[in-house]
Parts: C-alpha cells; sequence; structure tokens
C-alpha cells in the first residue's frame, strides 16, 4: 500500500501538470488529506482489531455473589453449610438475618447468582449482558499471594509477554494499551510496546481521556500547518528522506506511517474525543449512583424489607472490626449518605471513549472498594476488596450493590460497543488472585485459591454459558473455615483431565483474538462454532 | 464565500470524480519496499541446512526476526540538546520534559543506580528523569515506533525551531555567523544541517538535497521561517533515530 501523504503528494504533482495554480490544487488536496486522515482512527485495520477489556477485582472480593454459578443447572448439589456461613442473598425472619445460597434462573435456563436479576431502573436488563458471558468455574489459581496472582490474570507466565500486549500486537493503534488500576501494569508486549499508565481522577479541567491522548493534545500551532504551501512542500521532503532509509537498508519500518498518524491526530483526530468525556462520564457516574443506592422495597432479597441491625454481631462489621452504631436498626441505611465507588465511572467512560474510537485496544480498570458507608457514626467508612473479617451480612448487602453497579457499567459499555460496531472483536476478561474461603461464623473469609474463577464477556458468545467442574463439598482446612466456595476439580481441558488454570484463560483469549500464544502450556476452552464461539466442553458439574 | 472560495470549491467539484476514484484505488498503487507494512521487523533466513542423513531432503530453515534499534530516552535527549543547547542550561526543558522522562515511550527504564547520589544532593540523573514510578520501571529497553513518540517528537521539534535562542544555536553549527546572517541554503549547508541529524550515517542522495531545496524560495538568501522549515522536516524525518 502506498502511503497516503506520497499518493496525494502525487496527486498535488498531478493538479499542478493540469495547469492549476498550486495554491488551488493545494487547497483541494488539503481537503481531501484531513478527510483521508480523519479516518485514522476508524481505519478498518484498527476498527476490526479485537480489543481486550480487563476487570481486575483487585484484592480478591467474594465471587459468589457476582459470577460464580454454585449452582449452574439449578439441581445441582452443594453444600452451602450453615446458615451462618456465607451465601448470596439475605432471609429474614422477624430480627434473624440468615444469608443463604440462592441462584436465579436467568431466560437462558442457566442459574446465577442473584445480582443479576437486580437490573438498574432505564437500562437494559442485565440478562442482555449475561446472553454473551462465559463463566469458568473451578479454577486453580495455584499461588496463594495477591499480588503475583492479579499479575497472571494478564501475565500469566510473571514476566513474560502478557495478553494485553500480545492482543496489542495483533494491531497500531495509536495508544497500545491504557491502564487505569491502582495495581502494577502488567502490559508486556512482544513488540516492545507500552501501555500508558495513569488513574482515574478526574476534575473540571482534567480527565484519564485527557490525559492518555496528551501527546495529540500538544502541538498543532506550528507555522507550517497553517500554510498548506509549507505543508505540502514538507511532505514532499519527507518522502524523500523514505527514499534515503531505503537507500541505506534501514529495514521496513512504521516510524513514518506512525508520524503520519501522529500528524493527523495532532491536527484534528482526538480534540473530539475529549469533548466527549463530559457526557459520557456523567452517563456511567449516574449508572453507578443509581446501582449503589437502590431505593427502600426494591431489589428482593436484599432490599425490600428492613434488615435488622445487631450492633454486637460480628457478621456486621467491616474489615476494621467496626460495627453500626446503636442507633441503627435497619441496615439499608448504609447508604444513606450516597455510596461511592472511586474511579469506576471513570475508569468505563475512558474505556468506552477510547476502545470505541480505535485510540487504544487494550485497556485494564480496576475495581475500587464501596466507600461512603453509613454506619450511623461520625465517620463514614469503606469496605474493602480484601474481606478477611467483613461479616458475611455487610459484605452480602454492600458487595452486591457493587457488583451491581459493575453491572450496570458493563451493560452500558457492551450497549455502546455494539453500536460503534466493535462488540463482535471485543472481549471482557473479569479476573481476580482468587475467590475466598468463607468464615463458618460468618464472619470473615480467607483466600481460597483453588476455587478461583474467571469470566469472559464478548459479543464472540451468543449465549450465556457455565464450564468448569467444582467440589460439592469444600475440603475444610479448620473448623473455622467452611473451605473454599467452588474450590476446582477435574474437568476435561484439551487432551488432560485436570483442574482449569490460568493459562487455559490466557489460551482461550489467544484463540479468540488471534493474537500470540503466550503460555508454554494449556489448551482454549472455546471453539468457533459457525458465527459464534462456544465451549469445547460445556461441562459444568458438582463434584462429590 | 468569498469569490476565491467559491472558485475554488468550482475546482473541486469538478474535479471530484477523478479525485474520488484516484482515492478508491490509491491502495491498490505499487507497492514499495518502505511504506507498505506496519511490521518493525523483517525476517532473514540465517541458514538452509539440507539434512540427507534420513535419507529425506529435509529442509531446516533458521529465521531470525530482525528490529532496528531506536535511540531510547536518554541518546534521544543528548542527540537534541548537542543540535539545539548552546550549553546555557544542562538540559534543554522542552526535550527534558517530552524526551528525557518519557520512559514508557522512547525507552529505557530508569535505573535504581539513576538515583546514586554522587556527591551532597547532586544525583547522577535527576529525579526529574527517573522518579521511579511504575512506568518509569517497566519501560521497554528497545522501545518500538509508537504513534505517541512521533507526535512527542514532532511537539518538541515545532517548539525548538520555533524558540529563537534554539534555532540560531543549530544554524551557528552550519555557519559561525548566524543568524546575522543566515546561512544560505546551499548543497554544503543543507548537508551539515543534515548530518546534524544523521550521525554515523551515508550522506544522502542529492535528490534529498534537492528537495530540501525547495523550502527555500531563493536558496542564496534564505528567510528564517525557511531554515525553520528545513530544521523542523529534518527534525521529525525520524529516521535518525533509527541506531
Amino acid at each position: 500500500m502506498k502511503s497516503r501523504r506520497q499518493f496525494l503528494a502525487d496527486s498535488l504533482r498531478t493538479l499542478t501538470l493540469l495547469g492549476l495554480p498550486i495554491q488551488t490544487a493545494t487547497t483541494i488536496v488539503e481537503t481531501i488529506v484531513n478527510k483521508a486522515y480523519a479516518g485514522i482512527l476508524d481505519s478498518p485495520e484498527n476498527k476490526n482489531s479485537y480489543k481486550l477489556v480487563q476487570i481486575l477485582l483487585e484484592s480478591a472480593p467474594p465471587r459468589w455473589l457476582f459470577d460464580l454459578p454454585l449452582t449452574p443447572n439449578g439441581n445441582d448439589k452443594f453444600d452451602v453449610g450453615s446458615t451462618n456461613s456465607f451465601g448470596n442473598k439475605l432471609k429474614i425472619t422477624g430480627s434473624q438475618v440468615d444469608v443463604i445460597h440462592s441462584s436465579w434462573k436467568s431466560a437462558n435456563g442457566l442459574y446465577v447468582p442473584p445480582v443479576w436479576s437486580l437490573n438498574v431502573p432505564g437500562q437494559a436488563s442485565f440478562q442482555s449482558l449475561l446472553n454473551h458471558t462465559l463463566f469458568v468455574r473451578g479454577i486453580d489459581a495455584e499461588i496463594d499471594n495477591h499480588g503475583l496472582n492479579r499479575m497472571r490474570v494478564d501475565q500469566p507466565i510473571i514476566g513474560g509477554t502478557s495478553l494485553t500486549g500480545a492482543v496489542s500486537d495483533t494491531a497500531n493503534h495509536p495508544i497500545p494499551g491504557v491502564h487505569v488500576a491502582s495495581s502494577a501494569t502488567t502490559f508486556r508486549s512482544d513488540k516492545n510496546k507500552n501501555a500508558i499508565r495513569t488513574n482515574a481522577a478526574v476534575s473540571s479541567s482534567d480527565n484519564p481521556v485527557k490525559r492518555v491522548l496528551s501527546p495529540f493534545l500538544i502541538g498543532g500551532t506550528t507555522f507550517y500547518r497553517k500554510d498548506p504551501g509549507w505543508d505540502s512542500a514538507v511532505g514532499q521532503v519527507l518522502d524523500q528522506f523514505d527514499a534515503y532509509a531505503a537507500s541505506i537498508q534501514i529495514p521496513k519500518s512504521s516510524l513514518r506511517e506512525n508520524h503520519d498518524k501522529a500528524d493527523a491526530l495532532v491536527r484534528e483526530g482526538v480534540s473530539s474525543l475529549v469533548s466527549q468525556w463530559a457526557g459520557v462520564y456523567q452517563k456511567y457516574t449516574s449508572l453507578v449512583t443509581t446501582a449503589l443506592s437502590p431505593a427502600k422495597g426494591t431489589l428482593p432479597g436484599f432490599f425490600d424489607k428492613a434488615i435488622p441491625v445487631n450492633n454486637t454481631n460480628q457478621r456486621y462489621r467491616l474489615e476494621t472490626g467496626i460495627l453500626p452504631a446503636a442507633s441503627m436498626t435497619d441496615f439499608r441505611d448504609v447508604t444513606r449518605a450516597g455510596l461511592t465507588m472511586n474511579g469506576l465511572a471513570a475508569s468505563f467512560a475512558a474505556a468506552e471513549i477510547l476502545l470505541t474510537s480505535g485510540v487504544t485496544s487494550t485497556f485494564t480498570l480496576g475495581f475500587d472498594a464501596v466507600r461512603n458507608i453509613d454506619f450511623g457514626l461520625s465517620a463514614k467508612q469503606a469496605m474493602t476488596n480484601d474481606q478477611h473479617r467483613v461479616g458475611n451480612i455487610a459484605t452480602t448487602v454492600i458487595t452486591t450493590l457493587q457488583y451491581r453497579s459493575l453491572l450496570a457499567c458493563l451493560t452500558e459499555f457492551m450497549e455502546t460497543s455494539k453500536s460503534a460496531g466493535t462488540w463482535d472483536t471485543t472481549i471482557v476478561q473479569i479476573g481476580s488472585e482468587f475467590n475466598r474461603a468463607p468464615r463458618a461464623d460468618g464472619t470473615g473469609s480467607d483466600h481460597g485459591v483453588r476455587g478461583s474463577n474467571m469470566t469472559l464477556i464478548s459479543g464472540m458468545f451468543q449465549k450465556a454459558q457455565a464450564i468448569g467442574n467444582i467440589l460439592v463439598e469444600p475440603p475444610s482446612t479448620s473448623a473455622n473455615y467452611r473451605g473454599t466456595w467452588g474450590v476446582a476439580t477435574n474437568y476435561k481441558v484439551g487432551s488432560e483431565t485436570r483442574r482449569i488454570r490460568y493459562n487455559d484463560i490466557a489460551r482461550t483469549i489467544s484463540a479468540m483474538t488471534g493474537c500470540a500464544d503466550i503460555v508454554a502450556n494449556g489448551s482454549s476452552l472455546v471453539k468457533p462454532s459457525g458465527s459464534q464461539w462456544v465451549a469445547i466442553n460445556p461441562e459444568a458439574k458438582n463434584v462429590a | 464565500m468569498s469569490p476565491k472560495f467559491k472558485s475554488t470549491w468550482k475546482v473541486v467539484i469538478a474535479l471530484s470524480p477523478f479525485l474520488s476514484s484516484a482515492l478508491l484505488f490509491q491502495n491498490c498503487s505499487s507497492q514499495t519496499q518502505w511504506d507498505a507494512d506496519l511490521s518493525s521487523e523483517i525476517e532473514v533466513i540465517e541458514q538452509e541446512h539440507v539434512n540427507q542423513d534420513h535419507g529425506t531432503e529435509e529442509k531446516a530453515k533458521r529465521i531470525t526476526s530482525y528490529r532496528p534499534l531506536l535511540s531510547d530516552r536518554r541518546s534521544t535527549d543528548l542527540i537534541l540538546n548537542d543540535i539545539f543547547n548552546d550549553g546555557a542550561v544542562k538540559d534543554l526543558s522542552l526535550v527534558a520534559t517530552y524526551v528525557a522522562t518519557k520512559n514508557d515511550t522512547f525507552g529505557t527504564p530508569c535505573s535504581f543506580y539513576s538515583d546514586y547520589k554522587t556527591s551532597g544532593s547532586a544525583r547522577y540523573e535527576t529525579l526529574s528523569f527517573c522518579s521511579f514510578t511504575e512506568n518509569m520501571l517497566n519501560a521497554p529497553v528497545n522501545p518500538d515506533t509508537l504513534v505517541s513518540r512521533e507526535a512527542y517528537l514532532a511537539y518538541v521539534c515545532e517548539g525548538l525551531v520555533n524558540t529563537t535562542a534554539t534555532l540560531d544555536t543549530a544554524m551557528k553549527k552550519i555557519s559561525s555567523k548566524a543568524p546575522s546572517p543566515l546561512p544560505a541554503a546551499s548543497d554544503a549547508n543543507l548537508l551539515k544541517m543534515f548530518q546534524l541529524f544523521y550521525r554515523a550515517k551515508p550522506n544522502p542522495q542529492a535528490g534529498l538535497i534537492q528537495a530540501l531545496k525547495i523550502l527555500f524560495a531563493n536558496p542564496s538568501a534564505p528567510t528564517r521561517d525557511e531554515w525553520k522549515a528545513a530544521f523542523y522536516t529534518t527534525c521529525i524525518s525520524g529516521y535518525w533515530q533509527v541506531q
């Protein structure tokens, strides 16, 4: 393919040969140049490339409240332990509050945690998102370490090429990857690209999109751009530098192509993206606020009835050990001050703008704790994701609302991606360090390494699927623990029968995107079937 | 709409069928070695080995991937300072801000030794170059070309040629009397300018020097803007970054 600039330079020369004055010819060509360059972000190369959104559930919040279907077929055996252990829904009898295990039967017959039924008013139902979801249960995370295992979601071989890097290497986006999370950047590319790391902070004059696009927001005022005659001449000289490079055997290089892209983005490509920020951010902020603050009387099993408070019962406590004030009589009042989740709306707004526009192909975002919790105390409280000492009543109410806000954002992101025509090439990967092992008395949970799970959501999936085998009765290491919920057991992976590993997830994403294989072993869990991808082994058993 | 623009648009409309067809077929034009491929790699077949031991002709090819090395943040910083810095400051702030501290874009991570205190509070490499943020530490050692890198480079080149002091410094390296008078845009002077950027590289063919001359209406009596354009174009040409 001849470069656009070369072609247009040739056109300019042709027009002058036709007898047109140089200024007229330049004006004509510049009009076309600008239109051609405006298409860089939505070029077929970028538009059709695969996109990977990684959502890191940092610090490993419990997954049975969200994307770990423990009884996906409805009639599966599962040892839920006592009602004082962990579950995903409240059962209120008089002043007694129990946490029980429950499943919601979705429209396609898959039984999933009840948060999937807690739609946000005015938005497409979560069922529409579920229709594109693959739950992978029964993953052995192998390592008991927050930092290392979080890295392995993206970088199964620690220090090796990452999924985000490999997916990015399949195209040539202006920004290879964007990382908006508190955890370490794991982006590693075989082409030595690098991701831009920023945070989700927003002010009236700054936001993540502006920061990521900053290379293209500077400049643009130079003399030559204001004068089409100069501009054309500079282009012709650059063509001669190309010829010089060829003559001295500098191998094929994207230096010039990248210069032309950068030039086009500086001229006109990104200011419109920055101007989208306010509206898109407001949209996600509104969704998160609504999802975190349900009206009393709504959300059956969570907010439909008053939740009696026992301010000496450790099942109400937060990680800090703080219990609700004695004056608090209805636990639903935790939302009185307006719960917040730092960065969730900003992260999704940035992801939507930067991915659907073609600025980048990979986006990593973190999942922050819930804040501004009103316990009737003078200071507002926070709910950490690392819930060692968080009581099961507190986590079932607050963490469910947290996941509800994530689902609201995901559903909106899906709808926008569909409108932009990018949903069928987008994979959302939701992962964390591990699942959790609940305490038998419901007063907290520890690391559940062998009971991990991962969720993939994509336009390439056209039905809800759950795969992976787990144990009916989790092995308990002590009387204090129920053991991990959803602990992995053997499953047929490729030609092997074993527990699923993070490597298999990596191979799955490599298969779906065609990106480089980044692990030494493992097998894809899905295969193409017509226009969609389906599980190779659709088994999701609870094994005694 | 001014009469001038009216007539321009008449021409645009009249020529639109020709131009539309030309745009449609631009990707069908002949493929050159150069601008065809976004890949930065070439594959070199190092050895072709015929194994006849097993009675079959088994060819084994060893393929080596080769990617051109680009100058990193420090070497790019040093070259630009060498051209445009008269020594009044240690580092030109524009270059420090958009090249030397952009580890994630121009490559070469910070080293913990960068923070080594040589004497008193002086540091071997100032913290402004290495703040030990994660991006700084994780930067690639051998960075690929990036669109953002070329954007930063263009901005820096633009700033350097638009600043009187830095452009004058660069022109003095062509003619010690510059900027008064400005050096003539002769073949020899344009070659000197070229060599400021393209170090340890072969001289260009005549076509490149002649192309640079089109930036000058009268090469023997150049204007400041014309030298700006020449320096700017050479600066953004980019291939000087290839090691």
